[in-house]
């Protein structure tokens, strides 16, 4: 069987023959809207920004020249762009929709540990989407590309070693988001009721 | 500084602090086997624990619409084949090399052809 193509061979081949894009697109598409859909948080504009990275990868690729960066991570660049982009555009807008990522198969077996489970991961969504940037990107890339810190530092422009420790801060801060959470809602439910939920 | 405040301290460095041993440790504690007995954590440890789990339960890969990657995908077909490089632009540098060659070529054996005749006019006017 054959090695499939590598993305520099693949890239030569559509500066010369601009159809062969199509297998770029295949081999990137579901990363990419990946990719966009947790930085943007719902599937309409995840959609709309993916189109526009790959019109955008067609347009410019005969301009790509592999100078240590992989054609992934100029791709990823791209997505990062208009996601910053969009970001700026929507800044007063708060999205968290992430329907996808939400339990509801198994509601009708166990409803309260459904509701719990996705309770905790809708914190976890919200507390990630209110980290800085690259620290979303870092953990977008790294849980749900699963890529590896090396191919992380390519694509945000960072040495392996220091995606490990932005890495490591980044699960230290969500730690203490988390333990904050926590207490505060020990707190929250120690609290006396009020004199209203003791009338009849 | 107190007990507790000391025993807080000791706590927080028991959490590997070297990133790649960190890796390593998540590694290893995210796939225990789930018959054999967990090793016992230090709180601040086993909520870093959980919190990483909980992330690997939740930013899972979806799929996107397939009737989006459909149409994106045709889209840009569509337009990767409008693209397609006229043929002045996809052979014009080939074709600039290949005449300026032919060009040298013809140079070279211009002046050849010269040096001949004027050598072949010198031994005619000797002859005579």
């Amino acid at each position: 069987m054959s090695e499939p193509e590598s993305d520099f061979e693949l890239v030569k081949r559509i500066k010369k023959d601009p159809s062969a894009f199509g297998l770029v697109y295949e081999r990137y598409i579901t990363k990419i809207y990946n990719y966009v859909y947790y930085r943007v948080g719902n599937h309409h504009d995840a959609e709309d920004l993916t189109s526009r990275v790959f019109y955008r990868a067609l347009t410019h690729i005969k301009d790509y020249s592999d100078r240590g960066v992989p054609f992934s991570a100029w791709l990823y660049r791209i997505a990062h762009n208009l996601v910053a982009n969009w970001h700026r555009d929507h800044a007063r807008r708060q999205d968290l929709a992430l329907e996808d990522v939400i339990l509801v198969g198994a509601a009708f077996e166990m409803p309260e540990w459904v509701a719990e489970t996705n309770e905790q991961r809708r914190w976890l969504l919200g507390a990630i989407r209110h980290l800085p940037e690259e620290r979303q990107e870092l953990l977008i890339l790294k849980f749900v590309e699963q890529l590896s810190n090396a191919e992380v530092g390519q694509i945000m422009g960072r040495t392996e070693g220091a995606i490990k420790s932005l890495y490591h801060r980044t699960l230290l801060a969500l730690r203490d988001e988390l333990l904050k959470n926590v207490e505060a809602t020990e707190t929250r439910s120690d609290e006396p009721a009020t004199g209203d939920e003791l009338e009849p | 500084m107190t007990d507790a405040g000391r025993s807080q301290r000791a706590a927080a460095r028991r959490i590997p602090i070297d990133e790649t041993e960190f890796e390593a440790w998540l590694a290893e504690t995210l796939t225990f086997p789930t018959d054999m007995p967990r090793p016992v954590l230090d709180p601040q440890t086993e909520v870093l624990r959980g919190l990483m789990q909980s992330m690997r339960d939740t930013l899972v890969p979806v799929e996107p619409a397939q009737n989006f990657v459909r149409d994106l995908g045709q889209s840009l077909t569509m337009m990767a084949s409008q693209r397609r490089m006229p043929f002045r632009q996809r052979y014009g540098r080939a074709i600039m090399f290949g005449i300026a060659a032919a060009g040298s070529v013809v140079s070279v054996v211009s002046v050849g052809a010269y040096w001949f005749y004027r050598r072949e006019s010198h031994s005619h006017l000797e002859q005579n």
